[in-house]
């Protein structure tokens, strides 16, 4: 069963009563919330997604509900809950759906030492990923987003789970977060795309989701083999630009995106050096999403595959 | 440690970080866990690795580069 098998009805009812077990790739999470806009979201931008047996085992059990004090009768507010704990300060009740994003990627960030979690974007081509490790602004969730619809399948818009045993890329496929111009950006560059509600007034500013292709949600059980890192930077009026980046300086630019290198130790520093001898790495300068994507669409393979 | 080209990266089992460092660092580096374990020795091996001059200078840099690895704790320096 899908997310989409349910009404909205029936969907907002079971998120206020006993949850949903929804699948997303490997993981299982526990989804309670008696909020309306997060049953909308869920509704609109997970509607691919299985959903697997109530009485099966999860990974994450999350809430995102009011909070239980005076507080929510003087301004409505919203609260993430992971296993019964608030680990972030209450925000404005208008942007409940982005923070049940924002709260899934803290559960991954911080509890699943199994991989290398990076700061990055990944999307992937013909068996091979690409790495798009940036910090915000970067205009790497517009990339990724131009990636995903001119065919590349979404591994995962803002954590790339970079497998310890074996190297290989575990796809964690979300809806992409598109912030502020990106959001028309995307929206005129792929006019068939479905973007959620726009949050305003976030600390990023305007937040909308892209809802994830249906062909990386059926795949999101296959890991892919990194070919490239790619750290990208949008700076309007910039001319395309892609240029070489040594292994090890994109090593430590990589290891700066992680949110777990230091936890991992020795393995953190072996991960990277693998994926650092698989990969070829560039920086690329752009501000057309359309010579962005074509120039990294026409990278020749590097990696066996 | 791990090398591509002429750059290695270092990883620190002692201190947990990890160091970006040239060639020449790295090589002093890896002839200290070979064992070798004073500025002469080093300054020996090195001139006779990379077909240099064993002088003041060489020794100097060997000495410096020493002080470097101690600030970031990656050796812990004896008196002689």
């Amino acid at each position: 069963m899908k997310v989409s098998d349910l009404a909205p009805r029936e969907l907002r009812q079971r998120l206020i009563g006993p949850g949903v077990f929804l699948r997303i790739a490997s993981f299982v999470t526990h989804v309670r919330s008696p909020i309306r806009s997060v049953a909308q979201g869920l509704g609109l931008l997970y509607a691919d997604y299985p959903l697997v047996d109530d009485e099966g085992y999860a990974d994450f059990h999350v809430r995102v509900a009011p909070p239980p004090s005076i507080r929510r009768w003087i301004q409505r507010q919203v609260v993430f809950f992971i296993d019964g704990t608030s680990p972030f300060k209450p925000l404005p009740f208008d942007q409940a759906s982005a923070m049940f994003e924002w709260g899934l990627n803290y559960c991954v960030s911080s509890q699943c030492h199994q991989y290398l979690v990076i700061h990055a974007a990944v999307v992937e081509r013909q068996g091979r990923a690409m790495i798009l490790p940036a910090p915000p602004g970067s205009g790497k969730s517009t990339l990724c987003a131009g990636l995903v619809s001119r065919g590349w399948r979404l591994l995962s818009d803002e954590l790339t789970l970079l497998r310890l045993q074996d190297g290989l890329i575990e796809p964690f496929p979300r809806p992409v977060s598109l912030k502020n111009e990106s959001i028309a950006i995307i929206g005129h560059f792929a006019p068939q795309a479905v973007i959620g509600p726009v949050t305003r007034d976030t600390s990023k500013g305007a937040v909308a989701h892209l809802k994830p292709p249906t062909d990386s949600v059926a795949r999101a059980r296959e890991a892919a083999q990194p070919a490239w890192v790619v750290f990208p930077r949008y700076r309007p009026g910039d001319p395309l630009q892609l240029s070489p980046v040594s292994k090890a300086s994109a090593f430590m630019r990589v290891a700066e995106n992680a949110f777990n290198y230091s936890v991992l130790g020795p393995k953190g520093f072996n991960a990277l050096a693998q994926l650092m001898d698989l990969t070829e790495c560039f920086e690329l300068n752009y501000s057309q999403l359309e010579e962005a994507t074509a120039v990294l669409t026409a990278l020749p393979p590097s990696a066996p595959c | 440690m791990r090398c591509w080209d002429d750059t290695c990266i270092v990883y620190s089992e002692l201190t947990g970080q990890t160091h970006l460092m040239g060639s020449f660092p790295a090589l002093v580096l890896t002839l200290l866990k070979d064992g070798l374990s004073n500025s002469v020795q080093l300054s020996a091996r090195i001139a006779s690795t990379l077909q240099v001059e064993d002088d003041a200078k060489l020794l100097a840099t060997i000495e410096e580069t020493l002080a470097d690895f101690e600030r970031l704790g990656l050796v812990e320096l004896n008196p002689v």
